[in-house]
């Protein structure tokens, strides 16, 4: 007996049934945005920026990211198409730089989301604090409404509840809505009456010296965190080689517009000499500020609820990582065992864990929510996501360097000049933004969280170096699946004994 | 191996016959496996359940005395003689379930991927094999119906789950005989994510998975890889 050959299925009913079950560009772009939460953003990270690092070039900072980004992107998803995993970047690195870049990689990764994941109660905590306080006038500290969104995401998580779909859709259609009104209520009543495009200006990147750039940079680039999970729908796309692309390219270019627009916004309502003030005095206020109280008061609710989306979604995204590593047992494999919801129980607890070690630690410690949390693990794990960015761009171009066939078909502006370009400008930003830490943090320098919290990226790699060399040595079946993800398990396929093909 | 599904599930049929032996239909015994043995909630969810339920059918399809499919390089394709005729015009499975789905098969005008066929099968494999184990009496539906759907079915005894979990552990059991059968049945109830189900038992199992179902036919291992790749990619995917 003999098998038939394979051909490309055309009109299968099977195909076309499947088909229909499939996404197109809207559904990945919404996905996307998901985890890009545009008034955390806008409310959150942009007024805390402005208050912490005194910086006022905020708003061509998104811009000047956007085009690096562009530059990252097309190799990214060239990349994206020879590999498909889950765990991306981590799968990228191993691919391209080596399995122990890799698992170092996979490591950062997941405390570069974790910071992020984390870091969003300091946010939850004072702007449910604020939302208790003025509708239902009641009182309770920052650290007992960050606790309460804690349970909350700790049981969503268990669940599989992804705020994806149609509710999500409303979510981000309606903070998007909003933070438009507002622009357009800032842009419309600017301080002393007239425009000001100077934080538009390239120049303004070099307001704080041109060493910030990189602290600015590390703000921008937080914004965008999340544009990178296009390629965890590859499977899911009617066509993956279009959809994909065109939903990141998408999602960046409409990020970079309102968020350059919201942050200039502020800066134009305030004023170019009043903003790092009135940041530092009213918070996400500043933004809310810039309409009428009706419009402030839909967007305070509206930026609850995206800071609890922002908290599931990458809440999600740790468990995703921790699985992927765990099914190729560079984690322990107790961390993806799935139970009836298909949630692996023990990664969504262990990231449900840690976020609760911390806002206990933050409340016994006095600390203050917003900039020591909120700002300070954000911007940290937006550091992080472009520590892996650049890491990628060097995967990229030494992977198809040493391929062929159809590695060798792709352009080379997406495998070589666009990665080289993306991977100067990214190591230049992380370099500037590690030495100028302290004005990222607003603390004076030479204080411990200064050069803490970026070593320790440099410590999850150091780690994640070690671990890969011990499974080298111990456990060399799971080292030679490394990067492979889900695909390893058919990799790893070898005539059985007895001469069975 | 090698077994007429069609006599192993008209025996099952057959009253007064003890289940505790199972059907030999290897779905039917991960449904079992995959479902609680008393209230019939699924261990896993739909999705993850169903890639592996439909894995256990193109299991019996390539494991019947006269196998009709293959797993090869990631497609399934059907068998043909040297003449060109495909197997599956002579040797087609008496049972209804398997039939169906080598029908679904051999529709294709060309090879399809076997994750394709494990997102399709699995869309109603549960369904499937439920209807299936509920005409062997492994199975039943309680009386009263919900408002908007039919109860759930559920194990009609629990040492008849049991025992199909029984098998499936044997081949971990160093000193047990490791037989085709319960390889392959080991081999997906852990590639579809029902490892945990091995759990219950006492001390560590005294040989490795991958011991186990080395010695099974590479178009065997493959389906199994390709069962795990789907439901990983299912588990990891936004979609329920």
């Amino acid at each position: 007996m003999h098998s038939s050959p394979a051909a490309p299925a055309r009109h299968s009913a099977v195909s076309q049934a499947l088909a229909r079950d499939r996404v197109g560009v809207l559904p990945v772009w919404f996905f996307l945005l998901s985890g890009i939460a545009p008034l955390t953003v806008t409310a959150g990270v942009v007024t805390s920026a402005y208050a912490t690092t005194g910086l006022t070039g905020i708003p061509v900072a998104f811009l000047a990211v956007a085009v690096v980004l562009a530059l990252f992107i097309p190799g990214y998803m060239a990349m994206s198409r020879c590999i498909v995993n889950a765990g991306a970047f981590s799968a990228f690195i191993s691919r391209g730089l080596g399995r122990p870049a890799g698992v170092a990689a996979a490591l950062m990764a997941l405390l570069a989301y974790s910071f992020l994941q984390v870091g969003l109660y300091g946010a939850i905590g004072p702007a449910a604090e604020a939302e208790a306080q003025a509708r239902l006038h009641l009182s309770a500290p920052w650290w007992a409404w960050a606790l309460a969104a804690w349970a909350v995401i700790t049981v969503l998580g268990l669940a599989r509840v992804d705020v994806t779909g149609r509710v999500l859709g409303i979510l981000t259609t309606a903070e998007i809505a909003v933070i438009a009104a507002e622009v357009i209520a800032g842009l419309a009543r600017p301080a002393g009456g007239h425009l000001s495009w100077s934080p538009l200006a390239p120049g303004s990147l070099g307001t704080g010296g041109w060493g910030t750039i990189g602290v600015l940079a590390v703000v921008a680039g937080l914004g965008y965190v999340g544009f990178e999970a296009g390629p965890v729908l590859a499977e899911e796309t009617r066509n993956p080689r279009r959809t994909i692309p065109a939903a990141t390219y998408l999602a960046v270019a409409g990020i970079a517009v309102l968020y350059t627009a919201a942050s200039f916004a502020m800066s134009a309502h305030a004023g170019l000499s009043h903003v790092v003030a009135d940041a530092a005095s009213q918070g996400p206020g500043l933004m809310f500020a810039m309409g009428g109280p009706a419009l402030a008061g839909i967007a305070q609710f509206l930026f609850l609820t995206s800071l609890l989306a922002a908290a599931l979604a990458f809440h999600n995204s740790c468990w995703r990582y921790c699985f992927s590593l765990s099914r190729e047992r560079v984690l322990p494999a107790f961390l993806s065992r799935t139970g009836s919801r298909g949630v692996p129980t023990a990664a969504s607890l262990a990231q449900s864990l840690t976020g609760l070690a911390v806002i206990a630690i933050y409340a016994a410690g006095g600390w203050q929510p917003m900039s020591d949390l909120f700002f300070a693990f954000g911007t940290t794990g937006g550091l992080g996501i472009l520590i892996l960015l650049a890491l990628t761009s060097l995967a990229v171009i030494r992977f198809f360097s040493a391929g062929d066939g159809a590695r060798a078909r792709e352009p080379g502006w997406a495998r070589l000049i666009a990665p080289a370009l993306s991977a100067v400008t990214l190591t230049a930003i992380v370099i500037l933004a590690v030495a100028h830490y302290a004005t990222l943090l607003g603390v004076a320098p030479g204080r411990p969280a200064a050069w803490l919290l970026p070593a320790s990226f440099a410590a999850a790699a150091a780690a994640g170096l070690a671990w890969a060399a011990v499974l080298r040595l111990c456990r060399p079946n799971v080292y030679a699946t490394i990067g492979l993800g889900a695909a390893a398990v058919t990799s790893q396929l070898t005539p059985a004994p007895g001469g069975h093909s | 191996m090698g077994y007429n599904y069609g006599d192993a599930h008209r025996s099952a049929l057959r009253p007064g016959k003890s289940r505790l032996a199972g059907t030999g239909l290897v779905a039917d015994e991960l449904w079992l496996i995959g479902h609680h043995e008393v209230t019939g909630r699924p261990h896993l969810s739909l999705r993850a359940l169903g890639v592996g339920l439909a894995g256990g059918l193109l299991a019996e399809l390539m494991t019947a005395q006269v196998p009709a499919v293959i797993v090869h390089n990631g497609y399934v394709r059907p068998l043909y003689h040297r003449n060109g005729e495909p197997v599956a015009r002579f040797a087609r499975p008496g049972e209804p379930v398997a039939g169906r789905v080598l029908d679904l098969i051999m529709s294709e005008r060309a090879p399809l991927s076997a994750r394709d066929w494990l997102l399709f099968l699995g869309a109603t494999a549960a369904a499937d094999v439920a209807g299936r184990l509920e005409l062997s009496g492994y199975v039943a539906r309680p009386s009263g119906r919900r408002l908007w759907r039919d109860p759930p079915p559920v194990p009609v005894d629990r040492n008849w789950s049991h025992c199909a979990l029984l098998r499936a552990h044997a081949a971990l059991e160093a000193g047990r005989e490791l037989t085709q059968y319960n390889a392959l049945l080991a081999g997906l109830v852990l590639a579809c994510g029902l490892g945990f189900r091995f759990a219950d038992f006492p001390g560590a199992p005294g040989r490795a998975a991958e011991e186990a179902t080395r010695a099974l036919p590479r178009p065997l291992r493959e389906l199994i890889a390709q069962v795990q790749l789907t439901g990983d990619q299912a588990v990891l995917s936004t979609r329920k």
